[in-house]
């Protein structure tokens, strides 16, 4: 800018100066060649009235500062004041001979060989027919100019500082106001009229790019904060698997800190790597990771960008109970189908051999009894399973009720206590009546199995001891006993369908496997905790907690 | 042209932690086999072995090719050499976890209880994840645990030596699968060695020193 600034600065003052020299040069001298002319006109006609002019001029010619020359009709030269006249050619040719001849005067303006000076001529006929010349020489415009050109190649250099100050002041000045903007608030600060416009439309520029920056923020944070919440791994990945994006779950599930950088730097799982790579070739993939003892379930898909590039979507979504879920419904079905399977097979055989015939009469009558037993078993499992399968489908639709857990447990008493009796185990209810709202049914039958546990896993001369009360607001039933206690490896499993610590002493305990597992479907049905405590060889304890009224 | 480097270089990383992420399938395919006695497992750590001499290739003939190339000085030319150095001593990770699961499969079943073996087994696996992930975050800590590390595994094979002695004692006639047994600790060892190798380039790649030049140094001195 400052250049070009300078610049034109510069070859303003060039052009203006060499044409004011040029013109001016050429007015002045225009008006010295004619005052020189005047003056030869007024000298000839001054000489040209004397009588006999050679006479004169040989006399007194040499006095005149002008070149005086005498020239004959035909050309010859006959006097010169400054050179011999003898030696000097013929001058008829010469232009103001010639015109005078012709005319009775003649002029001619000459320049040098050098063209530094020019010679003007005024030539006059003489009465007599010779011709008279005057001439007089001067410097001519080139020489004038030469003349003058040191002073003038003075005034360039002058110019050319001139205009570099100028340059630098002016750029300088119109610099300044750009120099000092503000791009985020331009219209504040000073500024010439000329650049208002474009400041004015900085102005609404940044309030376009300062509204789209907010809008891209406020998606930002929102995009952010859903993926913040999300309990599955989001991780995106740009066309050539770089990481661009980690949500917090996934940042959680693979420790490392570098947040940029290949897809590789996440984890080096083999599976992993596989589903990445299919969805960066254009494929979507799935597969399980299995990291810190849990399931994952990795669901990559391929976005397509620019139809080359593919850039992906990888989904991490914690499986493990599902998968926990899926098997233990794998190990259901398997038990479900061996506990029919078992009392049936008694069934079939006695009834073989009844049918066969080969039982002896009088061992038809136990042989039927046994009958009994077994589908009696086979029919309180039906019942059960029904019953869980219900409660597992959010319970029946009888309403709730108030229910007095002090008035159930004596109905479940009456109904063991000749069991209890048969076993040597004392049976006791303490503490005070205690009212729930829920369904009087499932409720006993919770009750029932704890009760029933209770005497089954006892020690001979045990107690079994049904406590009801309220606690801090919240109604609780106590089932404690002084049994043979369940190991703590166990204590978690125990409420599983079918799950029995002691494997193969299930059929002479009895029951079905699916006792607590009701108790505790029951206990979600009511928003009641189960609380279990227990000692090897000292008893249990599990209270119901119910929540307040 | 410093942006196409960049490419080449960080082209080179990928690979070199995906033959890692290979060399860590091999041995926990190796280990696991041998764990469990699962010929098929110990089938595919030998297969995984094939693939990582692949890739060894692959990535000198990238170093190389960068070295040629692009001249790089400083921390890039530290980057390509160490990963020159790695790549030999994860492909001789694979190898040692292929020749285990090779052991596995005429070893009759699994190795007995030897509780050692498991927890060399164990340790060798972390000391490998452990120098990869030091490599992958460029993590100097990580790196010099690693080293430390390596401590913690050759004490574990002189117990399991102990072990087999007394084993070999017990029963002289188990003296055959007894010395495999010890093979397979001697490979698992070597690998926690080549760990080290690992780590301690992963060291001069970040810090510049290398720990053998540094011995030197030291020896020199004195």
């Amino acid at each position: 800018m400052r250049k070009r600034v300078f610049g034109s600065i510069f070859l303003t003052s060039l052009v203006t100066l060499l044409l004011t020299t040029g013109l001016l040069l050429l007015a002045v001298h225009a008006g010295l060649t004619n005052d020189m002319r005047q003056r030869l006109i007024t000298e000839s006609s001054y000489l040209s009235a004397a009588d006999d002019i050679r006479e004169e001029l040989e006399e007194c010619g040499s006095v005149y500062a002008d070149r005086l020359t005498l020239v004959a009709q035909d050309g010859t030269v006959l006097y010169d004041n400054r050179t011999n006249a003898s030696e000097m050619e013929n001058h008829a040719v010469r232009p103001e001979i010639a015109a005078a001849e012709k005319n009775g005067t003649g002029e001619d303006n000459r320049l040098s060989e050098t063209f530094a000076e020019q010679t003007f001529y005024y030539a006059v006929r003489l009465k007599n027919g010779d011709i008279l010349r005057i001439s007089a020489t001067a410097d001519s415009v080139f020489g004038a100019l030469s003349n003058a050109s040191p002073w003038i190649v003075l005034i360039i250099l002058l110019a050319l500082l001139v205009a570099a100050v100028l340059a630098g002041w002016l750029t300088g000045l119109f610099l300044k106001p750009i120099e000092a903007l503000d791009l985020h608030e331009p219209m504040k600060g000073e500024a010439y009229d000329e650049l208002s416009p474009l400041l004015h439309r900085m102005d609404k520029q940044n309030h376009k790019i300062q509204a789209q920056m907010d809008e891209l923020q406020r998606r930002q944070a929102e995009f952010d904060d859903i993926t913040a919440r999300m309990d599955e791994g989001l991780v995106l990945f740009s066309g050539k698997g770089m990481i661009l994006f980690a949500n917090h779950a996934a940042r959680a599930l693979f420790p490392h800190d570098s947040a940029e950088g290949s897809y590789l730097t996440l984890c080096r799982d083999a599976n992993y790597i596989q589903v990445v790579e299919q969805a960066l070739d254009g494929k979507g993939a799935h597969g399980k990771l299995e990291r810190n003892g849990r399931i994952y379930e990795l669901t990559a898909s391929s976005v397509e960008e620019n139809s080359a590039w593919h850039a992906a979507v990888l989904l991490i979504v914690d499986i493990t109970e599902r998968e926990r879920a899926e098997q233990q419904r794998q190990e259901f079905t398997a038990n479900v189908s061996h506990e029919l399977k078992t009392p049936l097979t008694s069934i079939m055989g006695y009834a073989e051999i009844i049918a066969g015939g080969i039982a002896k009469p009088e061992d038809v009558a136990p042989f039927a009894g046994k009958i009994r037993t077994e589908a009696q078993r086979l029919l309180a499992l039906i019942e059960d399973i029904i019953h869980l399968s219900r409660l597992d489908e959010g319970g029946e639709t009888v309403a709730f009720e108030p229910v007095e857990l002090s008035a159930l447990c004596d109905t479940v008493r009456d109904r063991l206590q000749s069991k209890a009796a048969g076993k040597g185990i004392a049976l006791r209810i303490e503490g005070e009546p205690a009212a729930v709202s829920g369904q009087r049914r499932t409720l006993e039958q919770m009750i029932f199995n704890l009760t029933d546990n209770a005497i089954n896993y006892n020690k001979p001369q045990g107690s079994v001891t049904l406590t009801t009360g309220t606690e801090s607001g919240r109604p609780f039933v106590q089932v404690a006993d002084t049994g043979i206690g369940i190991a703590p490896a166990d204590q978690q499993r125990v409420f599983e369908r079918f799950y029995r610590v002691d494997k193969s002493h299930s059929k002479m305990t009895g029951g079905t496997g699916l006792g607590l597992s009701i108790v505790k479907h029951g206990a979600a049905l009511h928003h009641a905790e189960v609380e279990l405590k227990s000692a090897l060889g000292e008893g249990t304890c599990i209270t119901l907690r119910f929540p307040k009224e | 042209m410093r942006n196409r480097f960049d490419n080449q270089l960080a082209e080179m990383n990928n690979e070199l932690i995906s033959m890692g992420a290979l060399c860590e399938n091999a041995i926990a395919s190796a280990v696991k086999a041998l764990l469990e006695g699962d010929i098929k497992l110990a089938a595919a750590a030998i297969r995984i072995d094939q693939e990582i001499d692949r890739k060894e290739r692959e990535i000198e003939s990238m170093c190389l090719k960068l070295l040629l190339q692009q001249q790089p000085v400083a921390s890039d030319l530290r980057l390509i050499s160490s990963v020159l150095k790695m790549i030999t001593d994860i492909e001789r990770i694979g190898d040692q976890a292929s020749d285990i699961a090779e052991i596995v499969t005429y070893l009759s079943g699994a190795c007995g209880h030897n509780t050692h073996i498991d927890q060399m087994a164990q340790a060798t696996i972390k000391m490998v994840t452990d120098s990869l992930d030091a490599f992958v975050r460029r993590d100097l800590t990580l790196a010099w645990s690693v080293i430390e590390y390596d401590d913690v595994v050759d004490r574990l094979f002189d117990e399991c030596k102990s072990d087999l002695i007394a084993e070999i004692a017990q029963n002289p006639e188990d003296g055959e699968r007894v010395l495999d047994v010890l093979m397979i600790a001697k490979y698992l060892e070597r690998i926690g060695d080549h760990a080290t190798n690992i780590a301690e380039w992963v060291e001069f790649s970040i810090t510049g020193s290398h720990k053998s030049a540094m011995h030197g140094a030291e020896a020199a001195a004195r």
